[in-house]
């Protein structure tokens, strides 16, 4: 039972047209796809060095899961935004799953490897970041989704201008304030 | 940590100005856009100092580098695939099959050795509605092993998997999707309705141990090279549903798990599932293989357009969709996943055409798909045996209870089934005759004769079902015989009655039978002018 193409680009099609239930719906399914590109590109045989290119991943997952005739231009850019989003969720429940291993029965492990420790640091800073970024959702939902567009996903400022449908100046500010504001939040 | 919002918005004002302002002349905004808030110019401060320091921990795609990243990388190089060879439970998989938003399939063999067994493992996403599954299918097993029905692809076991993903163990059904085998074997419409009555027997049969399922589509009806249909996930749909309850109850959330454009109008409108769902879906189902396309309009992919489109608009006859000259065209709408056909292209995977497709689905397939498709749930056939009883009764040529029931209706019906003896003009005869004479004579005398004739004519092919068995020949038989004793009285309307029938066995090729009738015709009416 492949995902079915049309219903992506119909869901696409509706969040564009701004139905939140729709991106309730697509989270999910660019959530699955994302992972399953992402396995592709890792094991694809001209990547020894396991390279993850964020930006070919979601478009990889966009010319997949969206029906190209049936869009707009701006379309792929709510495709980016949904995905940025995705890619958020699959970071910090990696970031979860590490934090989960280390308080279980990989403890001896951490201790002895030292290459654990750094991982697991970074994973319980990302997990703050992550509560972070949700108490700057509630002062400016604008600046989270930058954070998602260029810390998670890794998107180009030009991509995420796009995205979020701003200039590629107020692209460029925005993530200079994401950033402070989100250092402020970590420093209690 | 800023938890007032007044505060981070005038901080967030200045902040959004300050940086603009060169840095030598930031220190007297500052003093002016604060005032005197020392609380608000501190954070201010902070915040600028933030935005100039290019921190590398935290970049452009930050998230997946360093050691951290490369962990997540492997991780998703192993990912939630599972390599050949790995044991789910007591089974071993082979090889992956299938794959949707959910879940990958598994082809597995057991791995005890004990027998040789093929099964297909259903490995659930991770993070997707987990931690109820593992007890709520401990109930569910038990109805569900009930439903032994060889239409149904057993569901076997079920467990806890690889990183406590839940697994479901089912029957291994070689074959393609029930629409696939239709098109490619290019099926006629009587064989594709035979396919169609093995699906319901095993849904009705399911129903009567109780057990809805909910989620009738093609992709999850399988049909094997030798031609039988197997349905796949019987129950599966409620055993995923976070919101069912053990009754039968989903809430409008559930409606996520559906494939939403296969949900029923109560589906959508978040009312009860029932029986009547399966009613519903297998109308679709029966609506999809008989033209080829979906019987609305789904609408531009808007949710909300598709569940009110679901919920009220109404069907395109079948026999009208497939007269469209592409599917999606003249109300009806492309088939969720597929492209649309072009009607010659419909007809061709029929082995027909489209003027003849259209004529076989005119009336009783139009009806019958119908009233299984009805919004009102009431309103379908009350249960999935008399949608059986419905299809049955067409294969067999016989009247069925969604019509409504006229004289011209079951005599058209009658001569139908005899179709093999009956010919055409004997049909045409027939009703040609009973109607025409009924709205065409204008006399007053003719027109009552004619009525007589039309009453005794639907009398005469009006049969009690046990007798159903008749040859056109006995029933000929029997009518000649009924005009001869029971309209002794009234010559002229034996005459006519007697050319009529005399018309019919010529149609039969019984030559002497038909030229005594016009002889005895010809006597009646030379008694009448009196000769």
């Amino acid at each position: 039972m492949p995902e079915n193409p049309a219903d992506v680009t119909s869901l696409l099609v509706a969040y564009g047209n701004g139905d939140r239930e729709a991106f309730d719906l697509l989270l999910p399914m660019i959530y699955d796809d994302l992972r399953r590109v992402a396995r592709r590109q890792l094991n694809r045989v001209g990547n020894p060095d396991k390279v993850l290119d964020t930006t070919v991943l979601v478009h990889e997952s966009y010319l997949k899961m969206v029906d190209q005739n049936r869009v707009d231009w701006q379309s792929r850019a709510h495709f980016l935004g949904v995905a940025a989003r995705a890619m958020r969720q699959v970071v910090i429940d990696y970031a979860r799953r590490r934090g989960a291993a280390k308080r279980g029965g990989g403890a001896i492990q951490t201790t002895i490897e030292e290459g654990h420790i750094a991982i697991n640091d970074q994973a319980d800073f990302l997990l703050s970041l992550d509560q972070a970024l949700g108490r700057l959702e509630a002062h400016s939902p604008r600046l989270a989704r930058i954070v998602e567009c260029r810390f998670f996903a890794g998107l180009s400022e030009e991509e995420t201008a796009a995205a979020m449908g701003v200039s590629l100046r107020t692209a460029q500010r925005d993530w200079m304030k994401a950033r402070a504001w989100l250092q402020e939040e970590l420093r209690a | 940590m800023i938890s007032s919002n007044d505060l981070w918005q005038r901080a967030d004002r200045i902040l959004d100005e300050a940086l603009d302002v060169p840095a030598g002349q930031r220190a007297a905004f500052l003093d002016r856009a604060c005032g005197g808030d020392t609380q608000l110019r501190a954070l201010v401060e902070r915040l600028l100092n933030a935005a100039e320091i290019e921190d590398p921990g935290f970049k452009s795609g930050g998230a997946l580098q360093g050691s951290f990243g490369e962990n997540f990388r492997d991780e998703l190089t192993k990912g939630d695939e599972v390599p050949p060879g790995t044991t789910i439970g007591r089974y071993r998989v082979v090889r992956e099959i299938g794959r949707g938003g959910m879940s990958v399939v598994y082809l597995a063999e057991r791995a005890d050795g004990q027998f040789r067994q093929e099964v297909a493992v259903k490995l659930l996403q991770s993070g997707i509605a987990t931690g109820h599954i593992a007890r709520r299918f401990d109930r569910e097993r038990q109805i569900l092993a009930q439903a032994r029905h060889p239409g149904v692809a057993r569901l076997l076991d079920g467990g806890t998997g690889p990183g406590g993903r839940p697994y479901l163990v089912m029957e291994y059904v070689d074959g393609r999707p029930i629409e696939r085998y239709c098109d490619e074997e290019r099926l006629s419409v009587p064989d594709r309705l035979r396919l169609f009555l093995q699906v319901a027997h095993a849904v009705e049969d399911a129903h009567r141990n109780l057990v809805v399922h909910r989620d009738i589509k093609p992709s999850n009806i399988l049909v094997t090279a030798d031609g039988h249909a197997k349905l796949l996930d019987f129950g599966i749909a409620k055993l995923l549903d976070p919101t069912a309850t053990s009754g039968d109850a989903l809430t409008g959330s559930a409606i996520r798990l559906m494939t939403p454009a296969w949900a029923s109008p109560e589906q959508v409108r978040g009312n009860p599932v029932t029986t009547a769902s399966d009613v519903y879906q297998l109308g679709l189902l029966l609506y999809l293989l008989l033209t080829g396309c979906f019987p609305y309009d789904l609408g531009d992919g808007n949710p909300a357009a598709r569940m009110l489109a679901i919920a009220q608009r109404e069907p395109v006859r079948p026999s009208s969709a497939v007269t469209s000259e592409v599917t999606g065209q003249g109300g009806c709408g492309v088939a969720p996943g597929q492209e649309p056909k072009a009607a010659e292209e419909i007809a061709r995977a029929r082995g027909t055409t489209p003027g003849r497709l259209r004529r076989m689905l005119c009336g009783d397939l139009d009806a019958i798909t119908l009233t299984a498709l009805r919004k009102d749930p009431e309103k379908r056939y009350g249960s999935v045996a008399q949608l059986i009883d419905d299809v049955e009764r067409y294969l067999a040529g016989r009247t069925i209870s969604a019509r409504p029931d006229t004289w011209t209706y079951r005599t058209g019906k009658l001569v139908r089934r005899h179709a093999a003896a009956f010919t055409a003009a004997l049909a045409a005869a027939a009703l040609g005759l009973a109607l025409g004479l009924v709205y065409t004579a204008d006399l007053m005398e003719q027109r009552d004769r004619a009525r007589q004739q039309a009453e005794f004519l639907r009398e005469l092919f009006e049969v009690p079902a046990q007798s159903a068995a008749l040859t056109p020949r006995q029933l000929l038989d029997r009518g000649v015989a009924r005009v001869e004793i029971e309209l002794a009285g009234q010559p002229e309307l034996q005459a006519d009655l007697l050319e009529d029938l005399g018309q019919m066995y010529l149609d039969l090729g019984l030559h002497d039978e038909a030229r005594s009738l016009q002889q005895r015709a010809g006597a009646l009416r030379g008694d009448l002018r009196g000769e």
